[in-house]
């Protein structure tokens, strides 16, 4: 079981963490809000919407293999079907942004749900991990092919910004806010989603599949489900990207994209939201810092994989919240509301 | 036409070269369970090790093979004790995502010392062709297929046989029951490790002269071995070894006849079609019943 002492049993300590992150986002939503005007730069910008991206791909990967238990080596090729697919819409048939939006989403959506199927029957995860590397390379690799539609290794350019009812997200600095409100929104309906019985059910099969069935639940529904959900979110993050960047080639969607969300995931903290925060905050920062040293990149993304692996399983979450509750617990301490509640610790 | 004995016999070498490295994949899955993804790396390690010993140190092809299994064998090892051992008998997925930390490490590693060039393997034999029944080909495939049975019959006879390799299969069986009659799980894991690295890096080597050497080699030869191990079932050293030369051999028929831009595509969708019609592989028993 991944909940830890403060969610089994509601201490003081939970109590006063809630009441800190109710304040905390009171604060941090606002300096969020001035941040981009404060850093009146071009590349700091960017960074934010490489963050803001990375954030989104890191949620969808958390929501299927922190959340669900499945591993997906494959997110790449998600990224990949909604960016080419927005893109193609908008570019060959002149679909506007917010439709075309939605229906790369959805497609993105669809096309996890039929990929999943197959690989669905492998029941050991490290058979599934394999899986859908190739999954996500045979997707690469269908682009790559099609130079018809796709351009094949040439990719796409120009593509037009998002066109929002006449309102274009031209600059960087709109993109830094409108990337905030899809990542906002985005993670205000992951949390309803994972407190909802569907999310309780995601969890369920985490823990343990047979029970899930034993107690009559279809699964499989809901193992394609997660992956439905986990590819719409991952083409989310493809749109964004691809009117952002405004060019696309096959090359931005390798298995090596697929391994550093999957890194990003687990380095910020399997099943927890904030995880995928902290995880894609701490590796597109740390990898910006060592962008000059090239291979040695990938070498100390290795190593942190496994340091993390190995030494703090919950990634930087788990280290947060063990931080909080030594806060909350020496609060408790002090705090005359306790005083009387005896050793209640 | 004699295309097609040629590419029977190419093909029958590639798949062997795939069962091996799908056999690493089966060793290490069957005794710790964990799916190595660093199995490919230790492919090009093994690759990599040869050819230093064929161009720096001017040694003859067979030193070189024996140098290269046995260096990447203690390899192996090391990267068991290091990464691994923490994590065995642990739930979740520890194990798979360290193993994706130590394939990226040592590919990484390898652009870094060695450049990620694509570097020309010396040829093997001087002279291009052989006849053999009425058949003219290149010996290469020859002396691979020749390596692989010795190498595959070694190992039959060693897991067999041996108080060691008796061990090892105990231990891929059922670990607590292994440790209770007496046998050092932790060690014999160990063992496994290095093996199955062994087994990677001679068909590495194997793989050498055939294509070019560079550290992105091990990327792609991981998933036609996983397919490889799929197709056989992931249980057996027979299944692995099968499952490689199907692919191999369709994969030459495919790139021969159809069209070289789809071969590497066929791995997949082999993968796919094994997936949806047998699971458990050819060869393989079919566990959700058992259980």
């Amino acid at each position: 079981m991944r909940l830890s002492r403060s969610q089994q049993h509601p201490t003081v300590g939970s109590a006063w963490r809630r009441r800190v992150w109710r304040h905390a986002v009171w604060i941090l939503v606002p300096l969020l809000m001035i941040l981009p005007l404060v850093i009146d730069q071009h590349y700091p910008r960017h960074i934010l919407n490489v963050i803001g991206i990375q954030i989104i791909l890191a949620l969808s990967l958390n929501l299927l293999v922190g959340y669900t238990g499945l591993v997906s080596v494959g997110h790449a090729g998600f990224y990949a079907i909604g960016a080419y697919g927005s893109t193609l819409l908008v570019t060959q048939l002149g679909v506007p942004f917010l439709l075309s939006a939605l229906s790369a989403i959805v497609l993105t959506g669809m096309a996890g749900a039929v990929m999943s199927l197959p690989i669905l029957r492998l029941r050991e995860s490290h058979y599934l991990a394999i899986a859908t590397l190739a999954l996500g390379e045979i997707v690469r690799i269908i682009i790559l092919n099609a130079p018809e539609v796709t351009n094949g290794p040439n990719g796409i350019r120009a593509i037009p910004p998002p066109n929002i009812f006449g309102f274009e997200i031209a600059t960087v600095a709109q993109t830094n806010y409108f990337l905030l409100a899809v990542v906002l929104l985005l993670l205000l309906l992951l949390r309803r989603l994972i407190f909802s019985p569907v999310g309780k059910v995601f969890m369920a099969i985490r823990e343990d599949e047979t029970a899930c069935q034993a107690v009559g639940v279809n699964t499989t529904y809901y193992k394609v489900l997660a992956f439905a959900l986990s590819a719409a979110i991952a083409g989310l993050a493809g749109v964004i990207y691809a009117h952002y960047i405004r060019y696309i080639s096959p090359d931005s969607f390798t298995w090596r994209e697929s391994i550093s969300i999957l890194t990003m995931t687990v380095v910020g903290g399997l099943g927890s939201i904030a995880g995928a925060v902290y995880g894609a905050v701490t590796l597109v920062l740390v990898s910006e810092y060592l962008r000059s040293f090239g291979s040695f990149r990938f070498v100390f993304y290795g190593l942190v994989l496994i340091v993390v692996v190995l030494f703090s399983p919950g990634g930087i979450a788990a280290g947060v919240k063990r931080l909080s509750i030594w806060l909350s617990q020496k609060w408790a301490q002090w705090s005359p509301a306790t005083l009387y509640e005896g050793d209640s610790l | 036409m004699a295309i097609l004995p040629q590419l029977l016999l190419s093909g029958l070498a590639l798949g062997s070269i795939y069962g091996l490295v799908a056999i690493g994949f089966v060793l290490i899955y069957r005794a710790s369970g964990l799916l190595n993804f660093a199995q490919g790396d230790i492919y090009m390690l093994g690759a990599f090790v040869g050819l230093l010993v064929v161009q720096q140190l001017e040694l003859p092809f067979w030193v070189a093979f024996l140098v290269s299994i046995v260096v990447v064998g203690l390899v192996g090892m090391m990267i068991e004790r290091l990464a691994f051992r923490r994590l065995e008998g642990r739930p979740g997925m520890g194990l798979l995502i360290a193993s994706i930390g130590v394939s990226i490490i040592i590919q990484n590693s390898a652009i870094i010392i060695w450049g990620a060039d694509y570097r020309p393997f010396p040829p093997l034999f001087a002279s291009r062709t052989v006849a053999l029944w009425g058949l003219r080909t290149s010996p290469q495939p020859l002396l691979i297929l020749l390596l692989a049975t010795l190498l595959i019959l070694a190992l039959t006879l060693f897991l067999r046989f041996t108080k060691s390799g008796r061990a090892m299969r105990a231990v891929a069986h059922d670990r607590l029951a292994a440790s209770l009659m007496g046998i050092d799980v932790g060690r014999y894991t160990n063992f496994t490790f290095g093996l199955s690295a062994a087994v990677g890096a001679a068909g590495g080597i194997m793989a050498a002269p055939l294509f070019f050497v560079t550290p992105v080699m091990g990327s792609l030869i991981v998933i036609k071995a996983f397919t490889a191990g799929i197709i056989g079932g992931f249980d057996s050293i027979a299944g692995a070894l099968l499952g490689g030369i199907i692919l191999g051999v369709s994969e030459n028929l495919i790139g021969g006849y159809v069209s070289s831009a789809y071969k590497d595509a066929l791995a997949f969708i082999l993968l796919l079609l094994v997936l949806l019609i047998r699971p458990s592989g050819l060869l393989g028993r079919a566990r959700e019943r058992v259980g």
